[in-house]
């Protein structure tokens, strides 16, 4: 009876049972919303750099000193060997060699610096490159050119089209990338435009060409070496522990896969010596960046408090209105032998109530608004660029994340309606009638 | 057997710099069985009285027993359940739960007081054929008429089978002949029962149906007639 009394004040009072209800829904909807677009910035932030960066890095041990960080004094030689141990490691998605370089890139008296990126063309990595193709195609398996199979047909280069405007280049041209080799001495090849990108990062793409990483080899006559080999992993936090594992010489690997047959042979780091190569995880490479990831939990829960303090406020004074609205039926309830805990409890349940209908209702409206901007996406245009973020964020959608805002919209009202029942319930019999404290 | 007692009882109620005396030193004793009307104009102290011998005001001095139990002495529980089993309420204004039907209106204290459903359900159907509206028991209270719903706070009081029944001014927002009617089943009561009424009026036709009147002036008894049955 107690619950059909705070459930026929919540359709009695319908219009203010309907503010409060609407104040829940829609702070449960905005944390859901906000959450899930903050969650979707992270998540595009991460992922860029991982796309890019991968979790693990494997160069040159100078290279943290180095004023020049293409100088090609700093480039690495044991690098297949350090590829194939990360590849046989179960956590490993990929490994690959990066070949970052210098370079002047030349078109009919137009020059502009750049800096080159020989990786290899079925690569993993700037997956943004590859679906960001505006024209032409991503490099080919005869990237490199007819150097190598005796054709006269010319190493492949990709170009952002921002500088391929100012080149004035487009899909098909001819390009020479002018570059200081291994010996010193300038060198330069003639490449083919066969494809023109817009990576997510504007700044990216105002200084990067990619080049097949064979090719890179070839025109910095560099033999087997080369800069880095990047490792992504399935699991981000798994990465602390590879590296450690890569560093201390261990055999890991696939070998405690119980269905690999005995005494397949594996990778063995400690072929590789610690003090001509440097392992760096994600948290390292990117460094102050991190904290603008730990920044997004920080703002999650700043925005979420916020949200719940209006909330509450709000909640708090409709609720006490509705209370003292009753407070004579109240305090006739109580002449007839209703407790103060029974009077707090019917607070409590009302309060709960409006909670409860208003958490779902929330959810109604923020997990389809949620879903349809993951697929949709929301354009910021280039004020996100500054902050190394897509122009266009796209919301993530996460279960945990809604019960979690559910519940704390449904505690938003419950807390308010505490305060609500404490006003109430210490005011005596008499005063509850008299309707005045 | 007194069944209730006020030894000196007053009551102070601070107004800005001023105090108001709404009682002055009261002694009254109620036994079992009586039907008495407390009596007298506007302010003179009747409703202040009947909610101190309810249990829902405190005297500012004085003391009040109900068969020999200090109220003062009892704790806020003890209080809500003293007026839970021992009393029961009817209001000027009626005061039925406006989300609630007829049934579970009267059947409310009987909720609060945990007697089983089956008991509850019993007695509800009783009470209500007692005071006349058992064909009203689904409807809501602001579907019903002043006297119905007078009718239902009358069996709302007597649920719980209290010792003593306050009515504070039951009759004044009826018309007469409902009025008389209310009382008249009061008086029914009273006299099939054995339950205890104390009611307030200030309507002289009402008065006819008390065992015994006690009259106030300015916070004090001013006369009795009647007496104990």
């Amino acid at each position: 009876m107690i619950w059909k009394i705070a459930w026929g004040s919540v359709v009695r009072h319908g219009r203010r049972s309907l503010l409060i209800i609407l104040v829940v829904a829609i702070s449960v909807a905005v944390m859901l919303f906000v959450t899930g677009m903050l969650d979707g910035m992270r998540h595009d932030f991460f992922q860029t750099m991982v796309s890019s960066g991968g979790h693990i890095q494997v160069d040159h041990p100078g290279g943290a000193d180095a004023l020049d960080p293409y100088s090609l004094e700093l480039l690495i030689e044991d690098w297949q060997d350090a590829r194939d141990w990360f590849a046989a490691q179960p956590e490993t998605v990929r490994a690959e060699p990066i070949l970052t370089f210098g370079a002047m890139v030349l078109m009919e008296g137009s020059t502009v610096p750049m800096v080159g990126r020989g990786v290899e063309p079925e690569t993993g990595f700037f997956t943004d490159v590859r679906e960001g193709i505006t024209e032409g195609r991503f490099l080919s398996d005869e990237a490199v050119g007819g150097s190598t199979t005796g054709s006269n047909a010319l190493p492949e280069i990709l170009l952002s089209t921002e500088t391929a405007e100012m080149l004035d280049v487009s899909v098909n041209d001819t390009v020479s990338v002018l570059v200081e080799d291994s010996s010193g001495a300038p060198y330069y090849l003639a490449y083919t435009v066969v494809g023109l990108f817009r990576s997510n990062s504007p700044e990216f793409d105002q200084s990067a060409f990619l080049i097949a990483h064979r090719a890179a080899q070839e025109l910095l006559y560099l033999e087997d070496r080369t800069r880095q080999v990047r490792v992504v992993l399935q699991d981000e936090t798994d990465a602390e522990a590879v590296a450690a594992r890569f560093a201390g010489g261990g055999t890991g690997g696939r070998a405690a896969d119980p269905d690999e047959p005995a005494g397949t042979a594996q990778p063995d780091s400690s072929a590789l010596s610690s003090e001509e190569l440097r392992v760096r995880t994600w948290r390292e490479i990117i460094g102050g960046l991190a904290v603008l990831l730990e920044m997004f939990d920080v703002m999650m829960y700043a925005v979420n408090l916020l949200i719940l303090i209006v909330a509450a406020t709000v909640i708090t004074n409709a609720i006490l209105m509705n209370v003292f609205e009753k407070i004579q039926e109240f305090g006739m309830m109580r002449a007839i032998g209703l407790t103060r805990k029974g009077q707090f409890g019917l607070v409590m349940a009302e309060g709960s109530s409006y909670g409860v209908i208003g958490s779902l209702l929330g959810v109604a409206i923020g997990v389809p608004l949620v879903i349809w901007f993951s697929e949709h996406g929301i354009y910021f245009g280039e004020m996100m660029d500054s902050f190394g973020l897509s122009r266009e964020v796209t919301t993530r959608f996460d279960l945990i994340r809604t019960v979690v805002n559910t519940l704390f919209g449904t505690a938003v009202a419950v807390v308010g309606s505490l305060y609500a029942g404490l006003v109430a319930v210490r005011m005596s019999v008499i005063e509850s009638i008299r309707g005045s404290a | 057997m007194a069944l209730i007692t006020l030894q000196n009882v007053t009551k102070d109620y601070p107004l800005g710099k001023t105090t108001i005396h709404a009682l002055r030193g009261i002694d009254l004793s109620i036994s079992e069985g009586e039907f008495a009307a407390i009596a007298g104009p506007s302010g003179c102290g009747k409703t202040t009285l009947l909610n101190i011998v309810g249990c829902i005001d405190h005297p500012t001095t004085g003391s009040v027993r109900l068969r020999n139990r200090e109220l003062h002495a009892l704790s806020d529980t003890e209080e809500a359940g003293l007026r839970l089993r021992e009393i029961g309420f009817i209001f000027q204004s009626f005061n039925l739960i406006p989300v609630l039907t007829v049934e579970e209106n009267v059947a409310f204290p009987a909720v609060l007081a945990g007697t089983p459903k089956p008991e509850r359900r019993e007695m509800t159907k009783h009470l209500l054929e007692a005071v006349g509206i058992s064909e009203y028991a689904h409807h809501r209270p602001d579907e019903l008429s002043g006297g119905q719903r007078q009718r239902v706070a009358v069996a709302r009081a007597l649920v719980n089978h209290p010792s003593l029944v306050i009515a504070d001014e039951p009759t004044a927002n009826l018309d007469s002949e409902t009025g008389d009617r209310i009382v008249d089943l009061m008086r029914t009561l009273n006299t099939r029962d054995r339950v205890t009424f104390l009611f307030s009026t200030h309507n002289p036709e009402i008065l006819k149906y008390a065992g015994r009147t006690i009259r106030l002036r300015d916070g004090l008894i001013e006369n009795e007639a009647g007496g104990a049955p």
